[in-house]
């Protein structure tokens, strides 16, 4: 599960209004991980998962799936889709048919001619992701916990390598959110990569094998969590502040080794327990 | 009151194929359209809504809201049919302009009056029971060509995301105190403004996400597999049965 499977070399995009969303963006995303896009609102966060997921063109620069440069002709951008999952911010934009059941169906009929096949896929997903009991109601009556869930069935049910989420604990409370990170912590289990663009410092710290930071269309830093985290210098710059964890033990322990960073807060207790005790001798 | 605010997907009908649905309807609205009895369509109105009520649990009430738009442009229709100005016998004169009713457009009105709010009935009967992607499907069987449907689908979806809009910018209006004294007419002015520009920036939203999804020129859902048992065509049956024997009825008997 080595290499990359996106790679983005030198990517401009400019708004046709004008703006620059993206300047000159070099980014390599590793297959098979979870990869966490943090920068402050207007960064370009949203403008490069759609990059990535072909429905804009870059003004100048390449991109690459899997070693491949991205082609925009409709026969190319399908198979490219079906590649890259995109799940929307706000679920309301993406939800489209009149039940749950119809909407999962929707990119599977895109994909399928076999309708036996999309039965048995739509069925499947229905059944990993918990929707028997909303499987015939209207997405609009749902919660906003209920819509993100189908948001994401419905684009996992089509089986893209890559996944992903524009801030996709936006509008869940802390249960739906744990809900929706499991999933994606089994998605990507099986394998696939996930990348999600968030504002939660915390969770990207906890969750994410990669983060990219960015300010103002371009990459500030990519690395390690602990790497990126740890350089507070940075985080300021982009507009974002440090995780708790971080930013405590670095108030307690000035010296701390960025490997030392606890990544939770039973490994913070340790870690507190064991300088005690170290102080104590 | 719109549609999609009653609708229920848990409807006594919804385990049915779309053909069996389409039995309840489709013959009565052919004869609707026959026929040229107030009384056979004032029959007609009558129990489509009725039946509107037994089978999807709206109720009355709601009912008779999501009649009040149709309502509305009908009778203005039927006005407009059945009145005419400078009558020589008025039932209104006002400053030399004299109101009355056009004997012979009089019967014309009250027809279309009954033969719109009975076909107005079934078409709500046929909403309320059938999803916006089975009436697509529905218009595909009948061969209407592809960007009818597209345009179909995404009104529909236009129109909720309106409303929705709608309700969300007027609340936080008021919350801010528009429509207060002298005020009303500006601050309605903002929202409409808002609401289409909105409503556009969300409907372009929902195609972006739409074509993630492989958007092609088709707009395809799969529905469920129906299970259905042979018994389940009696009802249907039944209602057309005693709806074109009640034609034949007043047709000949003149009911």
């Amino acid at each position: 599960m080595d290499g990359n499977i996106i790679e983005l070399n030198n990517v401009t995009y400019q708004y046709p209004s004008g703006a620059m969303a993206l300047n000159g963006v070099d980014l390599k995303l590793p297959r098979g991980k979870k990869i966490a896009l943090l920068g402050a609102n207007g960064a370009g966060k949203s403008t490069l998962l759609l990059l990535l997921n072909g429905i804009l063109k870059p003004s100048i620069g390449l991109l690459k799936y899997q070693g491949c440069n991205y082609r925009y002709k409709k026969k190319d951008l399908k198979d490219l889709r079906r590649k890259v999952g995109l799940l929307f911010q706000d679920s309301d934009h993406q939800l489209i048919a009149p039940t749950v059941y119809e909407e999962i169906s929707f990119g599977l009929c895109n994909l399928y001619d076999d309708k036996a096949l999309v039965r048995s896929k739509v069925e499947e997903s229905i059944h990993d992701f918990c929707l028997e009991r909303i499987r015939n109601k209207s997405p609009h009556q749902l919660s906003a916990g209920q819509k993100k869930r189908v948001c994401l069935a419905s684009i996992i049910a089509m089986q893209p390598e890559l996944l992903v989420c524009d801030e996709p604990s936006s509008n869940l409370d802390h249960k739906h959110t744990e809900i929706t990170f499991k999933i994606l912590n089994k998605l990507q289990g099986k394998g696939k990569t996930i990348l999600i663009s968030t504002h939660d410092v915390n969770r990207a710290y906890a969750w994410a094998d990669v983060v990219v930071l960015m300010k103002e269309g371009e990459i500030l830093i990519t690395g390690a969590p602990n790497e990126v985290f740890s350089n507070k210098s940075l985080m300021e710059k982009a507009g974002i502040k440090q995780p708790i964890l971080v930013e405590a033990s670095q108030a307690l322990w000035p010296d701390i080794d960025q490997t030392e960073f606890p990544k939770d807060i039973t490994a913070f207790k340790k870690l507190l327990n064991q300088v005690s005790c170290a102080d104590l001798s | 009151m719109l549609i999609s605010q009653i609708y229920r997907h848990q409807h006594k009908l919804s385990q049915l194929p779309i053909w069996i649905r389409a039995i309840y309807v489709l013959p009565c609205f052919v004869l609707v359209l026959c026929n040229k009895s107030e009384l056979f369509n004032a029959l007609v109105s009558v129990v489509y809504l009725a039946l509107s009520i037994v089978v999807t649990g709206v109720s009355l009430r709601q009912m008779l809201l999501l009649f009040r738009a149709p309502l509305f442009f009908i009778v203005t229709g039927c006005l407009t049919i059945a009145l005419t100005f400078n009558d020589p016998h008025p039932f209104f004169t006002y400053k030399g302009f004299s109101f009355g009713w056009a004997q012979g457009n009089l019967s014309v009105a009250v027809q279309a009056f009954s033969r719109s709010m009975a076909l107005v009935s079934m078409v709500y009967f046929g909403l309320l029971t059938h999803t916006i992607s089975e009436i697509a499907e529905a218009l595909k069987y009948i061969r209407v060509p592809k960007i009818l449907i597209e345009l179909f689908i995404l009104t529909f979806k236009f129109i909720e995301n309106l409303m929705r809009s709608a309700q969300q910018m007027y609340t936080a209006q008021k919350c801010r105190l528009a429509y207060n004294g002298r005020k009303r007419l500006k601050s309605l002015s903002i929202l409409v403004f808002a609401i289409l520009r909105n409503a556009i920036a969300q409907t372009s939203q929902l195609q972006v996400a739409m074509e993630s999804r492989l958007l092609d020129d088709k707009f395809d859902f799969i529905h469920p597999k129906y299970k259905y048992h042979p018994f389940d065509v009696i009802w249907p049956t039944m209602i057309t049965y005693i709806l074109f024997g009640s034609f034949l009825i007043i047709r000949y008997y003149g009911w």
